[in-house]
């Protein structure tokens, strides 16, 4: 660099001409609007700050009138200092720092605008944080030179001392300028922080600037402070402020480069009391107390005992009292957000002090407004921001308290914790009241999202502090709950009912609490409210109380007499648009947890049923809950003559709305129809579902005593039988000639799994249904996935006895063959779908039907042109292996994990495996070795690790053959490099000695794959 | 505190300063009060203007002891109807993805709003389930109607 002006001051002159005309452009008005433009100015501009002359370009700029000319000149300055500092020799950096500061000074004295000043600001800082920088005592420095009026070299300025001599000699707007620089300095050590901690080398240098710009602060603090207290405070809160932020940015630096030794706590005591008392003074308040509330956060150890106290006197002062006096009058400025954020800070470092010791009469102020805090008008997190702070201020202070309580065994102490979270509630539950209808039609979605998440935390905070107050603290909702109830205040009820319900799931199993919810339930308000289906009820108290009903299952199992009254409820409350899906669920609940204590009442819910179920809210969700909890009462009817009357009713309902569906669709009205009929098959499905023995699900594995696998029975031979056949007719009516969808479907297969559980009943069907349902649905619906699923689990429930079904299985097993072989014979009838249900299928019938399977060595009759299903279906799990489609190729890999791993057992399954292998391991082989996609590698790797472990020696010839080819095949079109020899070698070596270690195994073919990708696929870090 | 229990202690911390509108995530607690940590219930809403819009869907986010080391387990409760969710409920995401792209400065935020870009975005390359996979590469108006149905069983609380 040269900065011999003179020399090349014509070629400058151009440039500085160019550039000045571009800036004017820049921040021309009139070129605002027009993006493309400012985008080509300043690539133009981008450019001159990198070019060779920008030096001399930023310097002339620099001493230009023009603020936004100088504004560029100081950050052309900066970038350049970025791009090309390393290449300044020794000299020209001093020269480049003397000139800055020259330029800092000569813009401060002639009243620059501050962000002029900030902009060389940054230039400045920015050779401080140079590796070779050769600034040390930077702040002191510039204080001088600004003192001075011009540039002082750092020797000259050693002699003079910066506090008393330099800084007291400092214009306002001098110090103020010393402030910006100090401030961006910490800013940008903070930001480089990392860095620097890496070049320790520089700590010492950052520590001298560090004391510097703390002495700089508690000079301006006590300068401010003083004229405050003799009377003669400044008008202008902005140096008090700048000084605040420059103690925050350097009490960061200190601790981010562990600073703490060098710059002793004690060395910042009167700073730090400074900036205490400058919350006193209305311009730094703000500033002041945020930045206390992050020291006491932070836990430093520079809020010393008397600091702590001096806070503590603030916040309990008139100042803080106005603070709090302007919450309660619904203003929720920051000023006073930040005052409570302090309040919270200050009694979170006290919180065992203030909640476990006898308290001072200063303390009990602050016990005080910790409680007041809820006391704001407004609804919580909508209008009043204060309250939920004070709910996550509780909420900590209780799992802090929580951990005492279950560390010790002495709990006498307690005391007081436990009254101040009772108390505190007490204090929130006045702010869970819900908005009326009316003034909930003035919210807007946030609003309710919000106010409904600070319930949400009010439940936390309960749950919380449960453990500790446990009976009493239902016992205060009880009687809220109940004297509301009384006098019919149902806002209030609401918010008592809201907690007990939150509560249920720390009360409900064990019974602590069913003498508080006797004294609700049993009261003779709730049965009027019941008898009177909840007539004078609203509609969100309603909601909030069949909520409340459906989360006490237990309770009501144990106290079985309040069930009529409660379902009457409910049932009542399906009509009500807000509450029927949550009535529904609880009915079904309550019917099924509680079915023997109801058959009494089966008769009248069945009436209900027909009353609601042509109501707007009688939904295929909220009916099909209400018909599962019916069906399980029914369940529980002892005379299947009576059953199947009742059964009669309901499904009966169902197969004409099966006929209205059919008439629908053919008149052209599709989606009513599909919709109809899929409530109508959802709503047989759930009664199914419902109809099961009550208890968990067990498929008897080991019976085998009956021969027949569908003996004659009340349900099929009997007079059950019309139930049956009501059943089959609605599955006809919406599965044949009806336009099928997916869901249709689904329900339909969830009709037939009812039934598998269970060894009688009206779902019980011949075998053969499931059979030709399977067959029944047209190759390509979508749900072909849940049909074959269907098929698996008909499967599953014969398997105690596989012979019985064998016609059944072989079947099954034929149709698949046939969905395969079509797809192969006709390949634009691929579907993936198709091929991944079928192979999962037969998956799945591996463990006890593989007898049948491989068995099937011929074609079936009618099929002669075709290959015998063995073998058909062997050939396309070995080509699903090579799918691009990841769903086929996973069921496929898992399919031949099955088939090896029962080789050994199985002789026609060994026999199989053998005549495959040589296809297999190629397959495998040239998929893992690059051609497979990466998430495709696990599942193969499946086969290839269970080979090499059950059949080594068999497979060894194989995969060699295979490894060998790798390569060499003429459709390498990806371009993959080609493996060595050696590297196929090694590769094969391994994995056999792996022996089928999973992750090993894994592991290497993971880095094959790769090595024949090339590196370019590798994951990186 | 170890490491795991530190780093939750934090997040949990930053979440309740910021966090992304309509989504929840706290630590469980046990029936007797008790928060756990290592398991937090969560909640991802659907996002605005799309299919899942109006639907908030719940999550269990499990932490290893190797956490953040090791990324956490999400999984939908009950299980979703999404292509990338297995049936187990379990998310299939490559930040959740220890030798994808999991990183340990991947904060719950970060966890939470990739789910949320997920379910309206799903990656047919990795299917985790068949019934949604399937539906949406080749019935697409049946999978939305399906998505549909399950956004209205799935409303904010």
């Amino acid at each position: 660099m040269s900065m011999n002006i003179a020399a090349q001051a014509s070629d400058v002159q151009l440039l500085v001409n160019e550039a000045r005309s571009l800036v004017s452009q820049l921040y021309d008005p009139a070129n605002t609007g027009n993006p493309a433009k400012i985008k080509v100015i300043q690539e133009q501009l981008q450019g001159f700050q990198k070019g060779p002359q920008a030096w001399l370009v930023a310097n002339s700029l620099l001493s230009e009138d023009h603020t936004d000319l100088k504004f560029f000149g100081a950050l052309t300055f900066t970038v350049k200092i970025n791009q090309d500092w390393q290449q300044l020799s020794e000299e020209e950096g001093q020269e480049l720092l003397g000139r800055l500061i020259d330029h800092y000074v000569f813009l401060v004295n002639g009243g620059g605008q501050p962000f002029v000043i900030r902009k060389l600001a940054t230039s400045l800082a920015t050779i401080f944080l140079k590796a070779n920088s050769p600034w040390a005592h930077a702040i002191w420095n510039l204080a001088a030179s600004l003192a001075n009026g011009k540039y002082v070299s750092e020797e000259q300025c050693q002699s003079v001392d910066l506090q008393n001599a330099v800084l007291p000699a400092m214009a306002e707007q001098q110090v103020m300028a010393l402030l910006y620089f100090a401030n961006i300095l910490g800013e940008e050590i903070n930001k480089w922080s990392s860095e620097s901690r890496r070049r320790g080398a520089d700590s010492d240098r950052i520590s001298k600037n560090a004391q510097d710009a703390f002495l700089v602060v508690e000079f301006v603090l006590r300068h401010i402070v003083q004229q405050e207290v003799s009377g003669n405070p400044l008008s202008d809160g902005s140096l008090g402020i700048e000084a605040i932020n420059a103690f925050h940015s350097w009490m960061g630096v200190r601790s981010a480069l562990q600073l703490r030794d060098s710059i002793p706590a004690s060395q910042l005591s009167s700073t730090t009391d400074y900036v205490i008392q400058s919350m006193k003074i209305s311009t730094l308040s703000k500033t002041a107390t945020q930045v206390l509330v992050e020291l006491i956060d932070w836990r430093d150890s520079i809020s010393t005992p008397e600091h702590l106290s001096a806070v503590l006197e603030y916040i309990i002062s008139d100042f803080g009292s106005s603070h709090i006096a302007a919450l309660m009058d619904s203003d929720f400025d920051e000023d006073n957000l930040t005052f409570l954020e302090l309040l919270l800070a200050y009694s979170t470092l006290k919180q065992r002090e203030i909640l476990l010791q006898p308290l001072d009469a200063q303390h009990e102020k602050v016990v005080a407004l910790l409680h007041m805090l809820f006391k704001a008008p407004g609804y919580a997190a909508v209008d009043d921001t204060a309250s939920p702070l004070a709910l996550e201020w509780w909420t900590e202070v209780a799992d802090d308290m929580q951990e005492i309580f279950l560390g010790s065994e002495e709990q006498a102490g307690l005391g007081p914790a436990k009254q101040n979270l009772a108390r505190a509630a007490m204090d929130c539950f006045e702010k869970l009241k819900y908005p009326s209808t009316k003034e909930l039609k003035g919210w807007s979605d946030d609003d309710r999202s919000e106010f409904g998440s600070f319930r949400r935390d009010v439940c936390d905070f309960l749950l919380a502090i449960y453990p500790m107050l446990g009976v009493e603290l239902v016992q205060v909702f009880q009687d809220k709950a109940r004297s509301s109830l009384i006098q019919q205040d149902w806002a209030t009820f609401e918010a008592a009912i809201f907690c007990i319900a939150q509560l249920s799931e720390a009360v409900d199993e064990n019974q602590h609490a069913d003498e508080c919810l006797n004294a609700i339930f049993f009261c003779e308000q709730f049965a009027q409210l019941c008898e009177s289906g909840g007539l004078a009820i609203p509609d969100k108290a309603r909601q909030s109380l069949v909520d409340t009903l459906g989360r006490y299952q237990s309770y009501f199992e144990r106290t079985q007499s309040l069930l009529p009254r409660v379902l009457t409820f409910l049932f009542a409350s399906l009509d009500i648009v807000s509450c029927a899906s949550a009535a529904s669920k609880s009915i079904s609940h309550l019917c099924k947890s509680c079915r023997n204590a109801l058959t009494f009442e089966l008769p009248a819910f069945v009436d209900q049923f027909e009353n609601f179920r042509y109501k707007p809210t009688a939904t295929a969700q909220t009916m099909e809950k209400v018909l599962e909890g019916i069906a399980a009462i029914i369940q529980t009817v002892p005379a299947d003559e009576d059953k199947s009357r009742f059964l009669e009713r309901i499904l009966g309902f169902f197969r004409e709305q099966a006929e209205l569906a059919r008439e629908e669709a053919s008149q052209g009205l599709v989606d009513q129809a599909r919709s109809r009929g899929q409530m109508s098959l959802r709503c047989i499905a759930s009664v199914g579902k419902g109809l099961r023995a009550d208890g968990e699900i067990v498929l008897d594995a080991n019976d085998a005593s009956s021969a027949d696998p569908y003996p004659p029975t009340f349900w099929n031979t009997g007079n059950g039988a019309a139930s049956q056949t009501l059943i089959m007719q609605c599955m006809q009516l919406l599965m044949t000639d009806f336009p099928l969808d997916v869901s249709i479907i689904e329900a339909a297969c969830d009709i037939l799994k009812a039934g598998f559980t269970e060894r009688t009943g009206p779902y019980v069907f011949p075998p053969m249904v499931a059979v030709n349902f399977v067959k029944s649905i047209p190759l390509g619906s979508a749900g072909t996935d849940m049909v074959m699923a269907t098929a698996s689990a008909f499967l599953a429930s014969h398997s105690a006895h596989p012979q019985k079904v064998r016609e059944e299985t072989v079947a099954l097993i034929v149709h698949v063959y046939e969905t395969f072989c079509w797809m192969h014979e006709k390949p634009e009838l691929y579907d993936p779908e198709v091929a991944n249900s079928g192979i999962d299928f037969l998956t799945r019938l591996l463990p006890k039907y593989h007898p049948f399977l491989f068995a099937l060595t011929s074609t079936p009759p009618g099929a002669a042109q075709r290959p015998p299903v063995l073998q058909a279906i062997l050939n396309f799990t070995l080509l699903s292996l090579q799918d691009s489609e990841p769903l086929p190729l996973r069921s496929a890999s898992q399919f031949w994990v099955s088939v090896v791993n029962l080789s050994g057992e199985a002789e026609p399954v060994m026999g199989a495996l053998n005549d495959c292998l040589p296809a297999l391991c190629r397959i495998l082989i040239t998929q893992v070795s690059g051609r497979c996609a990466r998430s495709d590698l696990e599942h193969l790797c499946e086969v290839l690790r269970r080979i090499i472990f059950k059949h080594q020696g068999l497979a060894r010839p194989h995969l060699t053959a295979a490894l060998a080819e790798v390569g060499n095949e003429p459709t390498n079109q990806h371009h993959h490099p080609v493996v060595s020899p050696e590297e196929k070698q090694r590769f094969l070596a391994s994995l056999l000695a792996a022996r089928g270690a999973k992750s090993q195994t894994v592991q290497m073919t993971r880095s094959f794959w790769v090595k024949c990708r090339g590196a370019g696929f590798d994951y990186t870090g | 505190m170890s490491l795991c229990q530190n780093r939750l202690a934090e997040e949990r911390k930053q979440w309740r300063r910021d966090h992304p509108f309509g989504f929840y995530a706290k630590p469980q607690r046990s029936p007797q009060g008790v928060l756990d940590l290592k398991r937090w219930e969560c909640a991802v809403p659907g996002k605005a203007n799309t299919l899942w819009d109006g639907g908030l869907f719940k999550l269990e986010v499990t932490f290893p002891d190797e956490y953040p080391t090791k990324p956490p387990k999400c999984k939908f409760v009950p299980p979703l109807f999404h292509p990338n969710v297995y049936p187990s409920g379990t998310v299939c995401l490559s930040i959740l993805n220890e030798e994808e792209a999991w990183k340990p400065a991947i904060t719950i935020k970060q966890i939470l709003l990739g789910i949320q870009d997920l379910l309206d975005d799903p990656n047919p390359e990795s299917p985790a389930q068949a019934e949604a996979y399937n539906l949406f590469k080749r019935d697409k108006p049946a999978y939305e109607k399906k998505v549909r149905q399950v956004v209205k069983d799935n409303p904010p609380v």
